[in-house]
């Protein structure tokens, strides 16, 4: 689309001079110097209307703790390697929902948010914005990068002894018992949260009473064949103990709508299809997002390419996730990421420029025009400039 | 006699076809000789109008741009003619994007280099705009005079000879392009393409080593240089 | 016994009496208005000292280009204008024009020369 737009050869003939910006072009980068603008804190929970448009850093801590497997779109990914550093912008639908988060009545069932909008127009960074701002402000985080890795790269599939007719991912289920320890290890240690009931796994495995709950993860993440079966009891008590008051927690699944695909890559080992509600992590998920618990929220975002290949006309709640999801979730808030604005634009050019990504600023209009404001295109753009 | 067919032809086609010839226009144009190329940059085409030249195009045909040049700040030529070169199979929308992958990686590999210098001196040395670096690689790569195989008694030797702007410019452009492909296959072209751009240009390389190779040949050969007269 | 003359071709035939050869009825002896093309023309071995000058400079660096630049350039400049020498030269006999004085011609020149002065 990109190349149709810039081919224009007809109109070439006639020696029409284009009305696109006339800066001159820059010989010595020395010269120009260009900052972004940045928000004064690089606490999420103090940013304001003020501030949108505007960059805050992750620090390397952070970013390690929560982003570290394949959490980031793959683009932002590679320029926090050559910045050295990963910056959000702050954008008002990120705003709105922090916003709702802070201000949450404990006693209401959860709240859930629907982050919808096109390609490449900003809904996974602010979902995993909101996720910063829950780690900073203390919340306990559910976190699924993609489900696409479950369902179209799992290694091993076996059938679950506990829930008839299920089928377990252990592999994957360990990985996510081990980024879950990762993100929320300190924070469970520090409010001191125990597991319910005990808990026989084999005649001389069992998870006793009032354990901490960490052991419980530990001993998911040691024996693989339990995992599954560690992350179901893992969310029973975390449900409980927000209810109670004890913590809070936010679930955030990037992808939602993956998990209602009629179908998925696996095979069962008896060589049957395997839609996703029939794994085991998936459903202990999908107890998460319902509306038996309180004090906490779900914050979950869906993506054209997380569905199936025959359903990605429209970018909208209801067309992707189908009659079942939508029903399981009702009521829920959408949120809608648009485009940047102009200011956010010339904000992100400004921010290129200063990283010296964007050597030739000669004729930024140009650039916003055939991005169409939107900040994957747009980034893809000054990549050879 | 087959002379006279192709002038026959050629006269029913363009009917100004001595002139044309004298005006030296491609043979089998279509445009005749009165058509101008087209100004495509809105920078030059500024600079037209501000010092005058404007008369010479007002009145004049001109022909039309070629289908891959656009009045984009950031089209270049010489970029265009790379992605011709590297194109095959008539993808060009796939070398267009491996181009801008390869400005892309070379931007990346100078930033690190950048990122790991120590002195200020190799900070300042280094070079962030690919386009510059592009320039450069071309211009270190072009070769300065060719070798013509000429049959003298039965013996086919290779003399030395002069070679024009087009020509250096392909060969310059054949052996970077090639260079890049004889990598090992699991790194991907972009990045095979920036690391031997940013070696070129910095006169190293296996695209600038093949260029001195063929100096040195045209040196050695030098007692045949008359050859190609005599 | 007496040959049976047959002719199996026209020159080549056992009984010459039977020989119709008359080669100069086609081709007479005598001058023709034209000379053949190719041949020694104008274009002499050109810019051979400047290419001479480059490599012997270019020897002496190990063949990197910066130190000789100079040659180069004459080189390069050297042989462009002889190109455009030769493509005037060609030009000018597509039109016609002959400049009065030039020692060497070329055979098209000379084929024009005597086109206009045939005898």
């Amino acid at each position: 689309m990109i190349v149709k737009l810039l081919r224009a050869p007809r109109l070439l003939s006639k020696c029409v001079v284009r009305n696109f910006s006339a800066v001159e072009p820059v010989v010595n980068l020395n010269e120009r110097k260009v900052f972004a603008k940045r928000a004064e804190t690089n606490d999420p929970a103090t940013h304001s209307e003020n501030d949108i448009g505007k960059f805050y850093t992750v620090s390397i801590e952070d970013n390690k703790k929560l982003f570290s497997f394949y959490e980031f779109p793959a683009q932002f990914e590679r320029n926090i390697k050559t910045f050295n550093e990963s910056a959000f912008m702050i954008r008002e639908p990120a705003l709105e929902i922090i916003n709702s988060l802070k201000t949450l009545d404990p006693t209401k069932p959860i709240l859930k948010f629907v982050i919808y909008g096109r390609f490449g127009e900003g809904k996974t960074m602010t979902f995993c914005h909101i996720c910063h701002f829950a780690h900073r402000a203390g919340w306990i985080l559910c976190y699924v990068p993609t489900s696409t890795i479950w369902m179209r790269w799992s290694k091993e599939v076996t059938f679950s002894e506990t829930k008839p007719e299920s089928i377990n991912i252990p592999l994957e289920s360990a990985q996510w018992l081990r980024n879950f320890k990762i993100q929320n290890a300190d924070l469970i240690s520090k409010l001191d949260l125990r597991v319910r009931d005990k808990i026989v796994w084999s005649a001389r495995e069992i998870t006793e009473k009032d354990a901490p709950l960490m052991e419980l993860v530990d001993h998911g993440i040691n024996r693989v064949k339990y995992a599954a079966d560690v992350v179901d009891v893992l969310i029973e008590n975390i449900k409980l103990y927000s209810t109670e008051q004890r913590c809070r927690t936010l679930v955030a699944i990037d992808g939602f709508n993956g998990f209602f695909n009629p179908k998925s890559n696996l095979k069962a080992p008896d060589k049957t299809p395997v839609p996703p509600l029939r794994v085991t992590i998936m459903q202990s998920l999908m107890k998460l997002t319902q509306a038996d618990w309180s004090n906490g929220a779900a914050v979950l975002t869906v993506d054209t390419k997380n569905s199936y290949p025959d359903n990605r006309e429209f970018v909208f709640p209801l067309y992707l996730l189908h009659k079942e999801g939508f029903e399981h979730l009702d009521p829920f808030i959408p949120v809608y990421v648009p485009a940047l604005n102009p200011k956010e634009v010339n904000n992100l050019l400004d921010y290129y420029e200063e990283k010296k990504w964007l050597l030739k600023p000669q004729a930024r209009e140009e650039i916003e025009f055939l991005s169409t404001r939107n900040p994957y295109h747009l980034t893809e753009l000054c990549g050879p400039l | 006699m087959l002379n006279s067919f192709s002038n026959l032809i050629f006269k029913t086609l363009n009917p100004l076809s001595s002139a044309a010839r004298s005006a030296n226009v491609r043979c089998m144009s279509r445009y005749g000789p009165q058509f101008i190329d087209p100004v495509v940059d809105p920078q030059e085409q500024k600079k037209i109008r501000e010092t005058g030249d404007l008369q010479t195009y007002l009145f004049r045909p001109i022909k039309s741009a070629p289908g891959n040049y656009t009045c984009s700040h950031y089209f270049d030529p010489e970029v265009a003619k790379f992605t011709n070169i590297l194109m095959s199979g008539g993808r060009k929308a796939l070398c267009r994007e491996l181009m801008d992958k390869t400005f892309e990686q070379i931007k990346r590999n100078q930033i690190e280099r950048f990122n790991k210098a120590e002195t200020d001196e190799e900070r300042n040395a280094i070079i962030f705009d690919p386009l510059i670096i592009f320039h450069k690689a071309i211009e270190n790569t072009k070769p300065i005079m060719k070798l013509l195989k000429i049959k003298r008694g039965g013996q086919t030797y290779q003399v030395p000879y002069p070679i024009t702007e087009n020509e250096k410019r392909f060969r310059a452009i054949k052996w970077l392009i090639e260079a890049g492909n004889d990598k090992p296959n699991p790194i991907h072209f972009p990045q095979r393409m920036a690391i031997e751009f940013i070696d070129a240009a910095n006169n190293k390389g296996s695209a600038v080593k093949r260029k001195t190779e063929l100096h040195r040949q045209c040196e050695a050969n030098r007692a045949y240089a008359h050859y190609r007269w005599a | 016994m007496v040959l049976q003359c047959r002719s199996y071709s026209r020159l080549y035939t056992r009984c010459e009496s039977k020989v119709k050869y008359t080669p100069l009825a086609k081709h007479p002896l005598k001058l023709a208005n034209r000379v053949g093309s190719g041949g020694k023309g104008p274009s002499q071995a050109y810019c051979l000292q400047e290419m001479f000058n480059m490599f012997s400079c270019l020897k002496k660096n190990e063949f990197s280009q910066s130190p000789c630049s100079n040659e180069i350039t004459t080189f390069q400049t050297c042989a462009e204008k002889h190109k455009a020498e030769l493509k005037k030269l060609k030009e000018d006999e597509r039109a016609g024009i002959l400049t009065p004085g030039t020692t060497k011609l070329s055979a098209n020149q000379v084929n024009l020369l005597l086109k206009r002065f045939p005898n």
